[in-house]
C-alpha cells in the first residue's frame, strides 16, 4: 500500500474530500499541497507548493509515493501544470504515482456510451486541456486518469449550490427538448472513494470514468432535485428563455465582470453548460466498477442528501459560478 | 437522422429491422423505444415539419352524414408530430373494468388484462410530458388536494381520478432531436405510404410502398412493419393494400374498419350548489408542475348496477353563446372566437347568433372589463407563451351554477364503420368514406349516469342537478362524435373471427405486420386514447425487440497506457 501522498489542489473542493477520505482511510499525514498559505486540517500536514513552480513540485514530491493532482483553472494552466508535473515526477526514482483528476470533458461532444477507449469528439477548451494533461501525465512511470462526471455533494458549488439558486430562481426546471442529455452525477465521496482504490489496488488499466450507473436525463434530475427542494411546482422553461440566458444575460454579466462592475459573482447559465444538458453521453463505468471494486451513493440517496443540506443552511453564492 | 423523400432519386430502396409508418404519437414512442435500443428503424411520414396543404388534402374523404361527423381532413394532422400537434393534452388512463368483457355491452373484453398494459403508464405518460402515472388524488397530491364538490358523497361517483395534463406536448417537436441523434434511425419526410405489398405466399409483408407529391417511389423491405398511421388511415392502408387479397390486408372476416367509435360528448343540465359548498373545478399543479384536474367518474360497480358503459363528468361553465350567462369571460371569447382554431372554437359556433347577441356580449364585457382583461392576460401569460399551457378555460360563476360537461364511451357496433370511397386522392389511393354511427345504448350509457349523478348531488345534500332527460341524445349529438378519438377500425381479439390483431398487435395471419394505434382498441372506455395509443406502443416495441434481440456489445477491456499517450 503506498503511503505518503501529496494532494495537490488540497484546498479545492475535490481535494478537500480526497484528504478527508485518506485521512479516514488509514493513510498517516497525507500532504495538503497549496499555494495558498492555510492551516491544514488535524491529521493532514500543510505542503505550500506552487504548482506551476518546478523547482517547488520536484520538491514537494521528495519522499512522496503518490501525488494527486486534483488543480483546477483556466485551461492553459492545467495543460501547463500538468507537464510540470510530469518532468517533476520523472526526475524522482522511484517515480511516485500519479493519480490525475481528469473529466469527461476529454470525450469532447461525443454522444452515447462511452467507455474509456472512446475517441474523443469536438472537444472545448478545457476539455482539450484536460486531454492534454493526461497525455503529459501518461509519460510517466505510473498514472492513472479518473475522469468523473459531474462532481456533486453537499457542499459541490458547481452541481449542486449553483443548480439549487438556478432552480429555485425559477430559471432552471423542466428543460423540454432541452434537457434530454444525460446527467452523468458521481457523489465528491465516490470520488474520493474511487482515489483510495486506485492508491491500493494499483488497478491494471490507466483511465477510470466514473459516473453512478443509470443517468437520469438532465430533465429527470432537475425535477426531482427541484421537488427535493420544495422549489414547486417545477416550472417548464421555454426554449426563447433559455436562449435569452445563454447569448444575452451571460455574455452581458461576462462584460460586466470584466469591466469590473459586478463584484458578486452572479450565477449564469452559459451556452456550453446549454449543450451539456443537450449531449446524449452515457460514461461507462464498468472497468471502474471491475477494477476499483468501486460502488456508488445511490442517486436518491445523494441528491436527498443535498436537498436536506440545502433545506437546513442558507445558501451562500459560492466561488465558482460558471 | 432525418432525411427527405424529395431528395430521393427515383426508386430508392431502403431495409431496416423495423419500417414504421406514420410519425405521430404512437410511432414517434415506438421509435424512440427501439432507437434506444439500438434497432435499425426506417419511419415513413407523410407530412414534413409544419402543416402542408397539399399533403394535409391526402387526408381527405366523404363522411355519410356530415352533421355526425366532422371531415375526414379535420381533427387530424398529416405531418411529423400528427394530430399531436394540435391535441389538448388531456392524460386519462383506462379502468380495469375495460379491459372486463361485460356482459351489458356486446363485443366488449379485451384480451389482455389491465396490468398488461398498466405497467406501460408512467412511460407512456413522461412520455406525454403528463408526468409520472398518478391518476389518484392521493397519489399525486400526497398532501391533500381540494374535492371538485365538497361534501359529495361519492355513492355511485368517485371524485377520486384524475386527468393530468400534458404540455400539451407536440411529439415531433420535442422528440426532434432524439430522433436525429438516435444513431440507427432514420425518419424519411414526405413519403406518403400508398400500400402493403404481401409475399406470395400472401402471410408476409414482403415491401411497404411510399410515394412523394412529386412522383418519387420509395420501397422499404423489413423484418416488420408497424402501421402508426392513426385510427383512419391505419384502416384505410389495410383495405387499399388488395392486390392480393381482394378485402384487403387482416380483412377476411370484414372486421377491417368495423366497430369505429369515437366517445360522446357534451355539456347538460344545470348543476345548482348550496351557498357556502366549496368548489374546485380548476386546476391543480403537482409538483413536478403538472397541471391536474380531479372529476366525477361513475363508480365500477354502479357501471355493473345500471348496465351502461363508462362515463366521467367535469364541472362546466354555460353555453358561451348564450349572452345570458352574463360572463365578461365568456362574451370575450364568444366576440373572439375567429382567432381560434377550428377544432376548439366548434362549441363557440353553435346556433346562429343575431346581431342582438353581439350587442349583449358586449355589454356583457363592459360590464367587467377587469375580469375580461385579467383573463386576457391569463391567456397571454400562461398560455400563448408558455411551454407548459394552462389546459382550458375556467370561469368561475358568479352564481353557484355549473353545467355539466361529459364524455362517455361508445359501445362497438359492427355497423359504424369506415370502407373506401369511389374517389381517389392525388397519389391515386382511394379515399375513405366514414359512415359513424351511434346506438341506443350510447344514449342509455348519458341517461343512466347522468341520473345517477342527480342522485348522488341530491343524496350528499350539497345542491340539485336538473337536467332535460328527454333533451339527451339531442346535446350528446350537438356537434356529433366526438373530434380527434378515432378507435376500433383494427380491433384486439385472440381469433381471427373477432378481431384485426392479436394480443401482440400482429396482423392475424400476417407475420411480420403491425399495428399501433387506437384502431386496435376493442372498447374505448371513458378516457381520451393518447395515453393508452403511447402505451401500447412502448409495450409493441418490447415485443419487437424480443424478437430481434439484437447481440448485446461486448464488454470492453481496460484502456492500456499506449492507447492512451498516442
Ligand atoms: C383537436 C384535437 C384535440 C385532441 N385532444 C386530445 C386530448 O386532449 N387527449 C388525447 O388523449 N387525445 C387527444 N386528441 C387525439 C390525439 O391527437 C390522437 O389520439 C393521437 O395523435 C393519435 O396518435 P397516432 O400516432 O395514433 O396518430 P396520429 O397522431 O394521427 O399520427 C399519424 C401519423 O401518421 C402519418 N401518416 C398518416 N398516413 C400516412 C401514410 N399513408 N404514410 C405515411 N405516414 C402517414 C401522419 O402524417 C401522422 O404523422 C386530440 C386530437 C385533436 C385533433
Amino acid at each position: 500500500m503506498t503511503s505518503r501522498v501529496l494532494v495537490l489542489g488540497g484546498a479545492g473542493y475535490i481535494g478537500g474530500h480526497v484528504l478527508r477520505a485518506l485521512c479516514a482511510g488509514g493513510f498517516e499525514q497525507p500532504l495538503l499541497g497549496t499555494r495558498r498559505a492555510r492551516a491544514a486540517p488535524a491529521g493532514v500536514q500543510l505542503c505550500r507548493v506552487d504548482a506551476l513552480d518546478r523547482a517547488a513540485l520536484r520538491a514537494a514530491l521528495d519522499g512522496v509515493d503518490a501525488v494527486v493532482n486534483c488543480v483546477a483553472g483556466a485551461p492553459r494552466m492545467l495543460q501547463r501544470q500538468a507537464a510540470l508535473l510530469a518532468d517533476a515526477v520523472r526526475a524522482h526514482t522511484p517515480q511516485p504515482l500519479v493519480v490525475q483528476l481528469s473529466s469527461m470533458a476529454v470525450y469532447g461532444d461525443r454522444e452515447g456510451r462511452v467507455d474509456e477507449g472512446a475517441a474523443p469528439g469536438r472537444l472545448s477548451a478545457y476539455g482539450a486541456a484536460k486531454r492534454e494533461a493526461e497525455r503529459e501525465l501518461a509519460r510517466c512511470e505510473r498514472s492513472v486518469m479518473l475522469r468523473a462526471g459531474c462532481v456533486y455533494g453537499p457542499d459541490s458549488e458547481q452541481w449542486t449550490l449553483r443548480i439549487a439558486r438556478l432552480l429555485r430562481e425559477g430559471r432552471l426546471g423542466d428543460l423540454g427538448a432541452a434537457g434530454d442529455g444525460r446527467c452523468n452525477l458521481v457523489h465528491v465521496d465516490d470520488v474520493a472513494a474511487a482515489v483510495l482504490h486506485v492508491l491500493r489496488r494499483a488497478p491494471r488499466g490507466v483511465a477510470f470514468n466514473l459516473a453512478a450507473p443509470q443517468a437520469p436525463s438532465w430533465n429527470e434530475y432537475l425535477v426531482r432535485f427541484a421537488c427535493l427542494l420544495d422549489a414547486t411546482p417545477v416550472r417548464r422553461i421555454t426554449p426563447r428563455r433559455l436562449a435569452a440566458e445563454a447569448y444575452l444575460r451571460a455574455p452581458l454579466l461576462k462584460v460586466l465582470r470584466r469591466a469590473g462592475a459586478g463584484r458578486a459573482a452572479a450565477t449564469t447559465i452559459t451556452p456550453s453548460l446549454l449543450a451539456l444538458f443537450r449531449q446524449d453521453i452515457v460514461l461507462d463505468s464498468q472497468a471502474a466498477e471491475r477494477e476499483l471494486r468501486q460502488r456508488w451513493v445511490p442517486l436518491d440517496q445523494g441528491l436527498a442528501a443535498c436537498a436536506a443540506a440545502l433545506r437546513g443552511g442558507v445558501d451562500k453564492p459560492g466561488l465558482l459560478s460558471a | 437522422m432525418f432525411i427527405d423523400a424529395r431528395g430521393f432519386a427515383d426508386d430508392a430502396r431502403l431495409q431496416a429491422q423495423v419500417c414504421i409508418v406514420g410519425g405521430g404519437a404512437a410511432g414517434i414512442a415506438l421509435a424512440l423505444r427501439l432507437g434506444q435500443r439500438g434497432i435499425d428503424v426506417v419511419l415513413l411520414e407523410a407530412g414534413g415539419r409544419r402543416h402542408e396543404a397539399r399533403t394535409q388534402r391526402l387526408y381527405e374523404g366523404e363522411v355519410t352524414d356530415a352533421r355526425l361527423h366532422p371531415p375526414a381532413d379535420r381533427y387530424r394532422e398529416r405531418r411529423l408530430g400528427g394530430s399531436t400537434a394540435t391535441w389538448g393534452g388531456r392524460c386519462v388512463p383506462f379502468d380495469p373494468i375495460d379491459f372486463e368483457a361485460r356482459d351489458y355491452i356486446p363485443h366488449s373484453g379485451w384480451p389482455i388484462s389491465y396490468e398488461e398494459l398498466a405497467r406501460y403508464y408512467d412511460e407512456a405518460s413522461l412520455l406525454c410530458e403528463a408526468g409520472p402515472a398518478r391518476y389518484r388524488a392521493a397519489d399525486a397530491f400526497p398532501d391533500g388536494s381540494a374535492p371538485p364538490v365538497a361534501g359529495f358523497a361519492a355513492a355511485r361517483f368517485s371524485d377520486d381520478t384524475l386527468e393530468r395534463f400534458s404540455c400539451p406536448t407536440d411529439f415531433g417537436q420535442r422528440y426532434r432531436l432524439r430522433l436525429d441523434g438516435a444513431a440507427r434511425t432514420r425518419v424519411v419526410l414526405h413519403a406518403n405510404v400508398t400500400a402493403l405489398r404481401l409475399d406470395g405466399d400472401g402471410n408476409r409483408i414482403a415491401a411497404v410502398l411510399a410515394r412523394t407529391l412529386d412522383g418519387r417511389r420509395i420501397e422499404v423491405q423489413a423484418d416488420f412493419v408497424v402501421l402508426a398511421a392513426g385510427g383512419l388511415e391505419t384502416a384505410r392502408l389495410l383495405l387499399a393494400s388488395h392486390d392480393r387479397q381482394p378485402a384487403g390486408i387482416g380483412n377476411g372476416h370484414d372486421l377491417v374498419g368495423r366497430y369505429y367509435m369515437c366517445h360522446l360528448a357534451g355539456t347538460i343540465g344545470n348543476l345548482r350548489l348550496g351557498h357556502g359548498v366549496a368548489v374546485a373545478h380548476g386546476y391543480q399543479r403537482s409538483a413536478d408542475g403538472v397541471y391536474c384536474r380531479r372529476r366525477f367518474a361513475l363508480r365500477e360497480d354502479a357501471q355493473r348496477t345500471l348496465r351502461c358503459g363508462n362515463f366521467i363528468a367535469r364541472l362546466h361553465h354555460p353555453r358561451i353563446g348564450d349572452p345570458a350567462h352574463g360572463s365578461a369571460v365568456l362574451s370575450l371569447l364568444f366576440l373572439a372566437r375567429r382567432l381560434i382554431p377550428y377544432e376548439y372554437a366548434k362549441r363557440l359556433h353553435d346556433g346562429d347568433s343575431a346581431p342582438r347577441d353581439w350587442l349583449a356580449h358586449a355589454r356583457n364585457v363592459a360590464r367587467d372589463p377587469c375580469a375580461a382583461f385579467a383573463f386576457a392576460w391569463q391567456m397571454l401569460t400562461q398560455r400563448k407563451l408558455a411551454s407548459r399551457k394552462f389546459p382550458s378555460i375556467i370561469v368561475t360563476p358568479r352564481e353557484p351554477c355549473f353545467s355539466l360537461d361529459f364524455h362517455a364511451e361508445q359501445v362497438p357496433n359492427p355497423s359504424s364503420r369506415v370502407q373506401l370511397s369511389e374517389q381517389r386522392d392525388e397519389l391515386g389511393m382511394p379515399r375513405l368514406r366514414i359512415d359513424w354511427r351511434h346506438t341506443q345504448a350510447d344514449v342509455d350509457t348519458v341517461q343512466r349516469a347522468l341520473a345517477a349523478f342527480a342522485a348522488d348531488v341530491r343524496d350528499s345534500g350539497v345542491g340539485r342537478f336538473d337536467y332535460a332527460a328527454e333533451s339527451i341524445e339531442q346535446e350528446m349529438l350537438r356537434y356529433g362524435a366526438y373530434g380527434g378519438h378515432h378507435i376500433g377500425t383494427a380491433r384486439m381479439a385472440a381469433t381471427p373471427r373477432t378481431g384485426v390483431v392479436d394480443t401482440d398487435l400482429r396482423v392475424h395471419g400476417v407475420g411480420n405486420l403491425f399495428v399501433a394505434s387506437a384502431a386496435v382498441f376493442p372498447t374505448s372506455s371513458q378516457a381520451n386514447p393518447t395515453l393508452t395509443i403511447v402505451a401500447l406502443a412502448l409495450r409493441l416495441g418490447d415485443h419487437l425487440q424480443r424478437r430481434l434481440a439484437p447481440a448485446q456489445a461486448a464488454s470492453p477491456a481496460a484502456l492500456s497506457i499506449e492507447e492512451l499517450a498516442a
